[in-house]
């Protein structure tokens, strides 16, 4: 072991202790806390409170939301990335340090916004009528519109449904792929296009197949990590989505409801409960934590070795 | 023109449309929204708008928020430097793990954050609120008095201080059994009862769990970039641990440190969901900004909305301030370890 | 002795760093730690300075046990090979950082700082960051910065490392010059063999953490001790042969097969053959800009190619032209086996 020799810096002691003593205080101990309490259900009550209709569908919403959110983020952070990087233009830099805002911006502020751009009287949402359920593109989604009828049905609501809370889990994860992607980007050597280029490769081959594989590890990281962005968000979700359980009630808020309902029956609040549904999505987290440190691994395979 | 071209020039009809789209799109979802704030908050004028920001309430919420923050931010710069330290300096069994459960509390959702601390620390979870028997006094007194002396062990060894007197060795034992003794005889704090969820503490908890990474993530690589041979001539000219530290190990990470502050200062101060949930809610005791803002918004009436708004501009602006903040430190930050690049380079 | 290094063993995880190494080194010396990247000169350097711990063995400082003294308390004077100054103080501070952390007075500072500024040249830079220096000018703040608490030993690792040719001459001979005014104990870490021979009085030769030799310029460079040592410090040609009675007999064969070295110099070109052995051989490149000439020759029997330097006068004599036959003999000839004598004229 390294750790019991002298060393020429002092300190490693100290600061490893302090170190591992405040994680596990703040971290580690609180977060096996939530597990413990969800393992003191019975396996058939967990199961119950982790596989009822309401969870479900809550868990489904989530993980489709965020989905939809971090692809469109994937696509725009790409043309946005690129723009800032490689084109000149009045008001660039603006445009740039605002890409940021989202992180910066409390999140219950952006859920207000949102709300009130969307409202039937915001900004936005006047010019959006058409896309409720009794407006002429929503109808077709609608059980009684064509495309409810023949395929299947979906909530195309501006206001308070799922696209509701794509557009804000967009919002807060717009600087993600773009900030994964950028510098990237700008260190990628002019040599290799013109290398492309001399070797007769058009623009849109170049990007195709010399460019785009070098951006690929970053930008998969940027989706990944405004996906489990998504999947955390509550300040701004809850202003602009109308919490129908099991239509557009997200796993945050049912946990939240799970803590303040109280069990006359045990005399107790449903601790159990909602640390058995919290522990569904921590694990989903966790799992997608691996998968961003994975992605990581990868990228830096393509960075120039220092020897 | 056409000859001088370099293969990177996109043609205009790629050109004009890519950037036209880029700043419509954040135009459409950042630029407007965050007008909107403001058009919203001073809809019904000026006065409405600063009377929101007056009352007693937001003034409260505005103070609980600065000193949730300021701990939350004294807490994590603790542990961020002390982490920076034996990651980018020492080479240890279990680095890497080390390295990635700093991110975990990124992946945590912000509710569930908040909830651990309930299952810990609510009236029906683990420990509950802190009921101190007086042995559990006596415990807690001579855990939090040792701790104080072994504090004060380290400044002497680092400064020698009692050395006229003591050997080292003796001179921390004394200090450390001293003080924890002093702590098991004579109990120095009265506390038998502290409250922690829907509480200050409980604030506090949540906003340092979230902020947890912020400051050790921007550290870890600006160390690692400096390297460690300045800290080392530091040793070899015969500074000791604590002027080597704050002499040469400070000044060097101060950039990198001030961008952590920074974008911990941004998080802890919006924080909604963990503090949501440990909160309580207690109009005037408990509610932070945006909680406050929460609750003025679902209030009725065009006063109440206007009032969030209002109270929401001033976040905006400082989420601004923040903006400009951050690209300054970015730059300076770079600037900084360009220089030694540049000295190698040489 | 000043420092005395013995038996240290260092390991880095699986990779042993240094290998039973024992140095001593006289007070007032200037010593070059000489040897290929990754020999653990390094390692060895950063050992005597308290910023590595060995795993084994001991190191004295002034008939001192260094074992349990710390960094701070041994006092050297480091020199590390970036230079590692304080980017973020200026000059003077740099230089007064080792004063200033021993708590003098501003006073006594400053006019060691400006004493160690004229000693090195440098003494209108006192305000500049050392961003603004030039490398050689960085090297020189470097080792005042060193200097400044009146060390006992100065250590320099690569201390030339990082400078084009023509700077890295000068401060070469200017450290000379420094070191016959101050006369403090040094050692310096090179991998540039001409560097070693013509600043240190005395050469550790070393190589995978082992040291191959300890000696003089002169001794290592004519009395290498092996062939690793001959190869290292210079160019050199290699025959295989075999032994009869004591001689090398060239012409490689199985049974009791030896290597002999002949440096480039140690070579005669003649137009007829004198004596034995005496091979034959054809001029295939002449390179005569140089104080000397260097000549490639393929010898006709074996076809295999060797590189002979003679002086600007011999080749006069000669005449030499590519593509013409000659024939080649060594003078000298280092065999490295006790039971074999050195061949020599």
């Amino acid at each position: 072991m390294t750790g019991q020799k002298r060393r020429a810096l002092p300190g490693f002691g100290l600061s490893l202790g302090y170190s591992l003593f405040y994680l596990s205080v703040l971290v580690l101990i609180p977060l096996a806390g939530c597990f413990i309490k969800a393992s003191s259900l019975s396996w058939s009550q967990f199961w119950h409170a982790v596989s009822d209709p309401v969870a479900v569908a809550a868990y489904k919403l989530s993980f489709s939301t965020s989905i939809i959110a971090a692809l469109l983020n994937a696509f725009t952070g790409l043309i946005v990335a690129w723009v800032l990087v490689r084109y000149e233009f009045p008001g660039k830099k603006l445009l740039d340090a605002l890409i940021d805002l989202p992180l910066a911006l409390p999140t219950a502020v952006a859920g207000i916004t949102f709300a009130n751009l969307y409202g039937s009287e915001g900004w936005f949402g006047q010019h959006l009528m058409f896309l409720e359920p009794d407006g002429f593109v929503g109808h077709w989604f609608s059980e009684d519109g064509w495309f409810g009828s023949t395929l299947f049905t979906l909530d195309t609501r501006a206001r308070g449904g799922p696209l509701a809370i794509v557009v804000v889990l967009m919002f807060v994860g717009i600087p993600f792929v773009i900030r994964s992607v950028q510098p990237v980007l700008a260190e990628f050597e002019i040599a290799q296009e013109e290398a492309a280029a001399s070797l007769g490769a058009s623009r849109w081959q170049t990007f195709r197949y010399v460019i785009l594989p070098a951006l690929l590890p970053a930008w998969l990281t940027g989706l990944a990590l405004a996906y489990a962005r998504g999947l955390g968000e509550y300040g701004s979700v809850i202003f602009v989505a109308d919490g129908i359980p099991g239509k557009t009630l997200i796993p945050p808020v049912l946990i939240i409801a799970k803590l303040e309902e109280f069990d006359y029956a045990r005399g107790t609040f449903k601790y159990e409960e909602a640390a058995a549904i919290a522990s569904v999505v921590l694990t989903m987290s966790f799992i997608t934590l691996v998968l961003i440190n994975l992605l990581e691994r990868w990228s830096k395979k393509f960075e120039p070795s220092e020897a | 023109m056409e000859f001088n071209k370099s293969v990177r020039e996109d043609p205009w009809y790629l050109r004009v449309p890519l950037i036209l789209f880029s700043v419509l799109f954040i135009g459409i979802m950042v630029i407007g929204p965050m007008v909107n704030v403001f058009a919203q908050g001073l809809e019904l004028g000026l006065g409405v708008a600063f009377a929101a920001m007056a009352h007693p309430h937001a003034l409260h919420a505005l103070r609980l928020t600065l000193t949730a923050a300021v701990i939350a931010i004294v807490l994590n710069v603790t542990f961020g430097i002390a982490v920076a330290w034996a990651i980018a300096r020492f080479r240890f069994r279990g680095k890497a793990v080390l390295t990635s459960l700093i991110d975990l509390p990124f992946s945590v959702s912000p509710v569930i954050a908040g909830l651990i601390f309930v299952l810990l620390f609510g009236a029906y979870g683990f420990i509950g609120p802190l009921e101190l028997s007086p042995v559990a006094q006596r415990i807690g007194n001579t855990i939090i008095l040792g701790f104080v002396g072994l504090v004060l062990a380290w400044l002497n060894s680092e400064f020698n201080l009692l050395s006229f007197a003591f050997r080292p060795r003796w001179a921390r034992l004394i200090l450390v059994l001293g003080f924890a003794g002093l702590g098991c005889i004579q109990p120095v704090t009265d506390l038998d009862r502290i409250q922690i969820v829907f509480a200050v503490p409980g604030i506090v908890l949540a906003t340092a769990f979230v902020t947890f990474p912020f400051v050790a993530r921007e550290l870890i690589p600006v160390m690692e970039a400096i390297g460690p041979e300045e800290e080392e001539a530091a040793r070899t000219l015969g500074a000791s641990g604590w002027q080597m530290f704050w002499y040469v190990t400070l000044p060097n990470m101060k950039w990198g440190l001030l961008y952590g502050v920074l974008l911990c200062n941004a998080r802890a101060i919006g924080e909604f969901g963990a503090v949501n949930v440990v909160s309580g809610k207690l109009a005037g005791r408990t509610d932070t900004l945006p909680i406050y803002i929460e609750k003025l918004y679902q209030g009725f009436g065009a006063v109440q909305t206007a009032s969030a708004f209002a109270i929401s501009s001033l976040l905006c602006c400082l989420a601004l301030l923040t903006l400009v903040f951050k690209t300054y430190l970015e730059w300076k930050n770079r600037q900084y370890l360009q220089e030694q690049v540049k000295k190698e380079a040489s | 002795m000043s420092i005395v290094v013995k038996d240290v063993v260092k390991r880095f995880g699986n990779h042993l760093a240094l290998n039973q190494v024992s140095v001593e080194v006289p007070s007032g010396a200037l010593v070059a730690l000489l040897g290929p990247s990754g020999s653990g000169k390094t390692t060895l350097l950063r050992i005597i300075a308290g910023l590595e711990t060995a795993d084994e063995g001991s190191v004295h400082l002034h008939e001192e046990d260094a074992g349990d003294l710390d960094v701070r308390d041994r006092n050297i004077g480091f020199v590390f090979q970036h230079y590692a100054l304080f980017r973020h103080m200026n000059v003077a501070d740099n230089i007064g950082f080792a004063l200033k952390m021993r708590g003098r007075p501003k006073k006594e500072i400053s006019d060691r700082v400006n004493e160690l500024l004229r000693l090195i040249q440098l003494d209108d830079v006192g305000s500049r960051l050392p961003s603004q220096l030039s490398g050689g000018q960085r090297q020189r703040v470097a080792l005042a910065r060193a200097l400044a608490a009146r060390p006992r030993v100065l250590l320099l690792d690569e201390p030339f490392g990082a400078l084009d040719a023509k700077v890295r001459k000068e401060l070469r001979d200017w450290l000379r010059r420094l070191h016959s005014e101050i006369h403090v104990t040094s050692v310096f870490v090179t991998h540039d063999q001409e560097e070693a021979l013509e600043l240190a009085d005395r050469i550790v030769v070393m190589s995978q953490g082992r040291i191959e030799q300890i000696g003089t310029p002169d001794e290592v460079y004519h009395h290498p001790a092996n062939a690793f040592v001959m190869k290292f410090l210079g160019q050199v040609n290699l025959f295989h042969g075999r032994v009869e009675d004591g001689e090398v007999v060239l012409g490689a064969n199985d049974k009791d097969a030896v290597v002999g070295y002949v440096r480039p110099h140690q070579f005669e070109i003649t137009r007829h053959p004198i004596g034995k052995p005496s091979w034959p051989a054809l001029v295939v490149y002449v390179n005569a800009a140089g104080v000397q000439v260097r000549i490639e020759l393929r010898l006709t029997d074996d076809d295999r190619s060797l590189e002979v330097i003679v002086s600007q006068d011999a080749f006069r004599e000669l005449a030499l032209k590519t593509g013409e036959a000659v024939f080649v003999r060594p003078k000298e000839m280092k065999v490295f086996r006790d039971d074999v004598a050195d061949y020599a004229i």
